[in-house]
């Protein structure tokens, strides 16, 4: 017998008064869809109004950070929430609950999904117009590595590049997203907006590319130190392929880029340092802004006796490596010297040793004054790479056991300090670089000389395929810079 | 709400709330119905009852379950009751029923095309949903129906059929639907009776005194509340007497007996009762003894009497007793 009362009604279907109910077909969303894409297509089945889509589904910009739920569209184009990462003006986990789609679905659905880094290697709006008509478009398409659709071998249609889309398309794309688009109403057709087509090749494809950026920030990391500008693609691919490739990771030469030798790893250029034998897997290290890192705090002090300790050691090796006995002479006595002239005078005396002995006291003297003097703050050396945010964290380490004063991330000082030290031998190498060019330095000349070479040496981190934590720094970066006033 | 209610007694009980529905023969029998024709892939079918017998309640609280359990799977059923306005637009038309069918953006501006292609989409995804291409739509008090609307969901069907899917219309009304058949065939609308219409079920009422008792033990046992407390709704008014072994299911031939013999005079239907007078019997019974009374008493030939008399059930009775009158006269003739 059945029970004479239920809980509630049975309303997972028609139930009267209650409307939560909206047109889609869960699982119809095909892998790496654009959330625009996916967006127009639940215009063209569910035809809500502009305001009640924005009620629904849109947060609202408010005067802070803090944003809430709203009942007014905000004025932001797709561009904006693409570039903005974080800011995504859309509440996708809730628009995920009611097309009853895991919200898995909409990894890489726009360019904040990827990390920060590939951002800037997306473009303009990209489309492929066979693809629209299947009910298909992908962010991917705007990523610099493709430049025709894998399905249908069309050149894809840019804002600028277009010839035959109505620029409809891309208005609506770029100034109105949430709006429905006319000219995608008129080659997308209902089955096809129910159900996308399916295409194997294509989702191998564009899985390959996202995989492939995805890495980056949770595999990979490509230290950027001292880079004004974003560097260009193909430097960019090339890194992250070399780092791949000592990674022993699969896939590393993806299979969009020309190869042609230019990516095979110079092992003289590189070199790779490894941590130990501990094993460290994808996950368990994170950006130091990750909110999974929120408990961490770091004890500058220990920075700061670290880095400096090393700075002194790699000084004592220098001078016992480099100098000798008569160089160590020269040393002293030039340490002693308090003007200019008399440094002339010691090194016209002493010269080829006397001359080294001066460059290793002008490498001692700068570091020290612009890396640990104490009066410039957070921007001495330990405490810089104590915060940077391009060195990951090792949450596995942090959140065993309750967080105590002592408590300290050991893989990311391991980092600082290989980035440190290979920064200070970096620095001796092109200071080196000068004395062999520069017979009878002038103590002005060769002071400018040096801050205009100082740089940190570009380096990639990574958890290989063996989960080894591995950090690759290119010399030839580090030595590459010449003197511009020598 | 009623007064002086004994302390023990939760006043969001849906006993007292009147918010329940215990399962009985007759929703069973019309689910089955409803089954049979799912399984036909009927176009249409309606089934037809005396007001007041459970056809509501029934397809309300149990009509989904029912189903899922026959067919092992979600069903794709969509329930419409029938609001009573007469001048109803197109366009009101479809509102109404994406409301009631849960569709969120009903209300919502659009053409009434827009609005049909609307609902033809969202019965292909509920229907897909079920991994199915068949979908059923249920309207309750569908004697209010008019042809205009009857041609409306034949062009939604129309349309359904054109995308691959099939599309049932079951309706569900009180006995003025039994005329409407004929009425439709007479007057150029053949074809909407044809396809909505002509496969028809009567609902019966209870019939019987096992029927009673099926009820009654639904109220002893098969019923529970809060959920999953296993309290049933007699141990919950009272428990006293649910501890001592009383049920209220050996009272179904005294029922059964006071029910027959509360029939207006010259009753001229079957001995099918509706189900509301017998619940609101068996609630008056329920707070009787909640209230303290005895047992025995409580549950007596006369105490039954009175709580059926307190509905009304003999007037009722009379009006089916006139319907049945004019529709064997029309049959006659």
């Amino acid at each position: 017998m059945r029970l004479g009362n239920m809980a509630a009604p049975l309303d997972d279907l028609g139930r009267h008064g209650r409307r939560s109910r909206v047109i889609w077909h869960p699982g119809s969303i095909p892998p790496y869809s654009s959330l625009w894409i996916t967006i127009q297509r639940f215009l063209m089945l569910n035809q809500p109004t502009r305001a009640a889509f924005a009620q629904d589904f849109l947060w609202r910009k408010t005067s802070g950070n803090a944003v809430a739920p709203a009942y007014t569209l905000p004025r932001q184009s797709i561009n904006d929430y693409q570039m903005a990462g974080d800011q995504n003006p859309i509440r996708l986990t809730r628009f995920a609950r009611v097309l009853k789609e895991s919200a898995k679905t909409f990894l890489g659905c726009h360019i904040g999904n990827f990390p920060g880094m590939v951002r800037p290697y997306f473009g303009d709006f990209t489309v492929c117009p066979n693809c629209l008509g299947e009910g298909f478009h992908s962010i991917l398409y705007s990523f610099e590595g493709i430049r025709s659709c894998p399905v249908h071998g069309t050149r894809l249609e840019t804002p600028q590049s277009s010839s035959a889309i109505a620029s409809d398309l891309f208005t609506n794309a770029l100034r109105n997203p949430f709006g429905g688009c006319q000219y995608l109403r008129k080659v997308l057709k209902y089955p096809e907006a129910r159900i996308p087509k399916a295409h194997v090749l294509r989702d191998r494809v564009l899985g390959e590319i996202a995989d492939w950026l995805m890495d980056v920030d949770s595999r990979c990391w490509l230290g950027q130190h001292g880079l004004q500008q974003v560097e260009p693609f193909d430097g960019f691919t090339k890194r992250l392929v070399h780092l791949k490739s000592t990674l022993k990771l699969p896939d590393a030469v993806p299979n969009w880029v020309d190869t042609g030798g230019l990516f095979d790893l110079d092992s003289v250029a590189t070199e790779i340092v490894r941590f130990g034998s501990v094993k460290v897997y994808e996950g368990d290290l994170v950006d130091i802004d990750d909110r999974r890192a929120v408990r961490h705090q770091t004890d500058l002090n220990i920075y700061g006796r670290t880095i400096l300790g090393d700075f002194k050691a790699i000084r004592r090796y220098l001078k016992r490596r480099n100098l000798g006995r008569r160089g160590r002479h020269w040393l002293g006595r030039l340490s002693k010297a308090t003007n200019s002239t008399d440094v002339n005078t010691l090194l016209d005396q002493g010269g080829q040793k006397a001359c080294r002995a001066w460059m290793l006291l002008a490498w001692s003297r700068q570091i020290n004054e612009r890396e640990f003097n104490q009066k410039v703050g957070l921007h001495t050396r330990p405490m810089r790479f104590a915060v940077d945010g391009n060195i990951p964290l090792w949450v596995a380490n942090l959140r065993s056991g309750r967080p105590t004063q002592g408590d300290h991330d050991f893989v990311h000082l391991w980092i600082a300090r290989w980035i440190s030290a290979a920064g200070l031998l970096a620095f001796w190498r092109s200071i080196c670089v000068v004395a062999e060019e520069v017979n009878s330095p002038n103590i002005v000349v060769v002071d400018r000389a040096l801050m205009a070479m100082r740089r940190e040496p570009q380096w990639c981190l990574g958890i290989s395929a063996s989960d080894e934590l591995t950090l690759c720094f290119d010399h030839a970066t580090s030595r590459r810079p010449k003197p511009a006033l020598l | 709400m009623r007064s002086n209610l004994p302390a023990h007694l939760d006043p969001h009980h849906p006993v007292l709330l009147q918010e329940y529905a215990v399962f009985t023969p007759p929703v069973n029998a019309m689910a089955q119905k409803i089954g049979d024709w799912i399984d036909q892939r009927q176009p249409g079918g309606y089934i037809h009852g005396p007001s007041r017998f459970g056809k509501s309640r029934g397809v309300k609280w149990h009509m989904k379950s029912v189903l899922e359990d026959r067919f092992g799977k979600l069903i794709p059923l969509h329930i419409w009751t029938r609001p009573p306005d007469s001048q109803f637009s197109e366009n009101d038309f479809w509102v109404s029923l994406g409301m009631a069918i849960g569709f969120r953006y009903a209300p919502r501006r659009a053409t009434r095309g827009d609005r049909r292609r609307l609902l033809v989409e969202f019965m292909i995804a509920t229907a897909a949903a079920c991994s199915s291409n068949f979908v059923a739509l249920l309207i309750d008090e569908a004697q209010a129906m008019t042809f205009r609307e009857w041609t409306w969901l034949l062009g939604l069907q129309n349309a359904m059929d054109w995308e691959g899917y099939r599309f049932s219309v079951f309706s569900i009304a009180s006995h003025q639907m039994d005329y409407t058949y004929e009425l439709l065939g007479l007057s150029d609308h053949a074809h909407v009776a044809a396809r909505f219409l002509v496969a028809h079920w009567p609902f019966p009422g209870i019939s019987s005194a096992d029927e009673i008792e099926f009820v009654l033990q639904g109220y002893d046992e098969a019923s529970e509340w809060p959920a999953n407390s296993g309290i049933s709704y007699l141990a919950h008014f009272a428990p006293d007497a649910y501890a001592r072994g009383e049920r209220l299911g050996p009272c179904a031939p005294v029922l059964w007996r006071v029910l027959n013999s509360l029939l207006p005079a010259h009753y001229k239907g079957d001995a099918e009762f509706p189900m509301q007078h017998i619940s609101r019997a068996i609630e008056e019974v329920l707070i009787d003894v909640a209230r303290g009374e005895d047992w025995e008493t409580a549950t007596s030939e006369a105490n039954w009497i009175d709580a059926l008399a307190l509905t009304q059930f003999t007037d009722h009775m009379r009006l089916i007793s006139a319907a049945v009158k004019r529709k064997r006269a029309a049959k006659s003739e």
